[in-house]
């Protein structure tokens, strides 16, 4: 278990250098000086800053600089706004996380029920139904279906009742965060009732499954007991990389309900060039995915207990 | 009461067939072949054929009205700019099926033009995926060993970082336009296809018939052509289709962030984030290209989900 452990967080490592690398080439390989923005710099202050990041000295001192620097947790400067990129990834990141969150609980929450209701049961109207609930939810994009519920609940509503039930815009009241969150989980609900259904029908058809109907127990149990607890656990492994999906659909979502997030930002650094700001939060996604990645992936041993043992023999 | 005869066959009634091992060796019933097997399935699945008729019409439409339309994609309508559904201007008798956007564009020319390039770079990213990942995989399942480790490693890095984030960075450093968004996806998306062609591998290559091959003396290039490939193709191309719409997705989402196309070329996605700007006032202008966008991705996943029903051995009447 150890040794498995050790492994997972070595390979998150190298995974968070190849990010470091990878955002490092970026800026040598763009045009121009990354102080440089839309206005003239001051030249003396553009020498300290260049001492600052050691962007006189030679590519390779440069990248161990980097790194050092990425690893005390310095980012860099926002070249619009002067502030440090940590300063702003502190202020916009929890609204970020928390519809992150919302929408992740949301997404289990039904996924895991629609996923387990087309499983037991197969073949009727059920099944058929919360099919194709996941199949409009993986096919119509997060940033579409924002619009359409902004323009819909929104919108039309307030056209229609003249009360104001969902707001179209912002991030403050209760009400204002379900539009968007709903919005963003839909995708990945649909993801999980689908991966739940395959899951669940495949322990449903297994031996233990026999055994435990020819010890009788009621049908209740059978699916709650010895069903859903073996057929949740690939499901589980599954939010890690839902996880990342959340994260890049987060980008439109916090745009179109203008959502003061990490992701609007990213994207407002995206459209402006800038540079610092975009590889600034793009270590800063990678590192929070890796580590999510590696919390899901070691919560799981944890709970299969056949995890376990298969890292026992090696 | 009537007695009914009842006929009882004896012995003699019955002549032995002659026994040649060649009849007896014959298959009666015609032998269908894998290919024709999942062929024969999919197309009783009506949901399947609905969606191979929806695509079709799309790339057809795709290909074609750009061609015939009045109106070209640029070709500005000052006249009547925002025109509602089916809009016809008295005037010079101008028709507009899907309006006109804000610049006075008109709609239907854009969306199919859209679709031409929505699908183009959709079909080439993929096409670049399946030649690095069948290449990349292929190497890695057929030699195995450290060869193997160390290039599952390499996906392993690479795919824990979300791909969107890849290509955005990538996106900054190459020039705007249709080809980098091909090149990026290029070089991003191809790990799903190469662990996919490498678990295919890595299981086929222990079976008999490969085992047969060697025996036999065919070399590997022969075995992995005729003998690997083509028992992974099922797969591969459930994988194709399930892909393109995951292309479709990402050149929207890069149009939506604002990296996308440079304009006036119009996409998919580039007509979807211009309509969300407006759709307040002229929701005609996000619905069009949405609708075309969730028709085409739901097209192909239903697609998917047939072929992979209809090749999966299990499944197999």
């Amino acid at each position: 278990m150890w040794k498995y452990i050790l492994k997972r967080i070595f390979y998150s490592i190298l995974t968070i250098f190849f990010l470091i690398m990878l955002t490092f080439f970026m800026m040598q390989l763009l045009p121009g000086d990354p102080f440089v923005g839309d206005k003239a710099v001051d030249p003396v202050v553009l020498e300290e800053l260049h001492a600052k990041y050691g962007l006189d000295k030679p590519v390779p001192e440069q990248f161990v600089r980097y790194v050092l620097n990425v690893c005390k947790g310095d980012l860099g400067i926002d070249l619009k706004t002067k502030r440090p990129i940590t300063q702003t990834i502190a202020e916009s990141f929890p609204i970020s996380f928390e519809l992150g969150i919302r929408s992740l609980i949301f997404a289990s929450i039904m996924g895991f029920f629609l996923g387990v209701l087309a499983a037991v049961k197969r073949g009727t109207k059920w099944d058929t139904g919360a099919m194709l609930i996941a199949l409009i939810g993986i096919s119509v994009p997060s940033f579409i279906m924002g619009a359409i519920l902004q323009y819909f609940l929104g919108f039309k509503l307030f056209q229609w009742t003249g009360v104001r039930v969902f707001p179209i815009l912002g991030w403050n009241t209760e009400m204002s965060k379900l539009l968007p969150a709903f919005a963003l989980s839909f995708g990945s609900m649909a993801s999980i009732s689908r991966l739940m259904r395959t899951s669940m029908l495949d322990v449903m058809s297994s031996d233990y499954i026999k055994t435990a109907k020819a010890k009788g127990l009621s049908r209740m149990q059978i699916i709650w007991r010895h069903g859903v607890r073996n057929a949740v656990l690939p499901v589980v492994t599954f939010l890690g990389p839902q996880a990342a999906a959340l994260l890049t659909g987060a980008f439109v979502v916090e745009n179109i309900f203008n959502i003061p997030g990490l992701g609007k930002f990213f994207v407002i650094g995206v459209q402006n060039n800038n540079y610092t700001m975009i590889t600034g939060t793009t270590l800063f996604y990678g590192a929070f995915l890796v580590v999510a990645n590696l919390i899901v992936d070691l919560l799981y041993g944890v709970i299969d207990p056949r995890v376990k043992l298969a890292g026992g023999k090696e | 009461m009537a007695e009914e005869k009842v006929y009882t066959p004896t012995r003699d009634d019955f002549t032995p067939v002659a026994a040649d091992s060649s009849t007896r060796e014959a298959i009666a019933r015609p032998s269908i072949s894998f290919w024709k097997d999942a062929m024969t399935r999919l197309w009783n699945n009506r949901t399947a054929i609905v969606c191979v008729i929806i695509l079709g019409l799309i790339v057809l439409g795709a290909l074609v009205i750009p061609l015939v339309s009045p109106y070209t994609t640029s070709e500005q309508h000052v006249a009547h700019s925002n025109a509602s559904f089916m809009f016809r201007d008295s005037a010079d008798g101008h028709l507009h099926i899907f309006g006109t956007d804000n610049l006075g564009r008109d709609m239907f020319v854009r969306v199919w033009d859209g679709a031409r390039v929505s699908l183009f770079i959709a079909v080439l990213a993929v096409a670049i995926n399946l030649v690095i990942g069948l290449l990349y995989g292929g190497i890695s399942g057929y030699f195995g060993g450290g060869v193997d480790t160390v290039m599952m490693r390499i996906v392993e890095i690479v795919n824990g970082i979300p791909y969107l984030i890849i290509v955005i960075i990538l996106m900054m450093v190459l020039p705007r336009g249709l080809i980098s968004i091909v090149v990026a996806y290029g070089i991003v998306g191809w790990t799903g296809m190469a662990r996919l062609v490498r678990g295919q591998i890595v299981s086929l290559k222990e079976q008999e018939f490969i085992v047969a091959a060697e025996a036999m003396g065919a070399r590997s290039g022969r075995i992995i052509l005729r003998h690997l490939l083509p028992n992974t193709l099922s797969v591969i191309i459930v994988n194709i289709t399930l892909a393109i719409p995951n292309v479709i997705f990402s050149e929207s989402f890069l149009s939506f962030v604002g990296i996308g196309l440079p304009p006036p070329q119009p996409s998919w996605g580039v007509l979807a984030s211009e309509g969300q700007k407006v759709f307040q006032m002229y929701p005609l202008q996000l619905i069009v290209p949405s609708v075309f966008i969730c028709l085409t991705m739901l097209s192909f996943n239903l697609l998917g989900d047939a072929m992979r029903d209809a090749f999966d051995p299990k499944l197999r009447r």
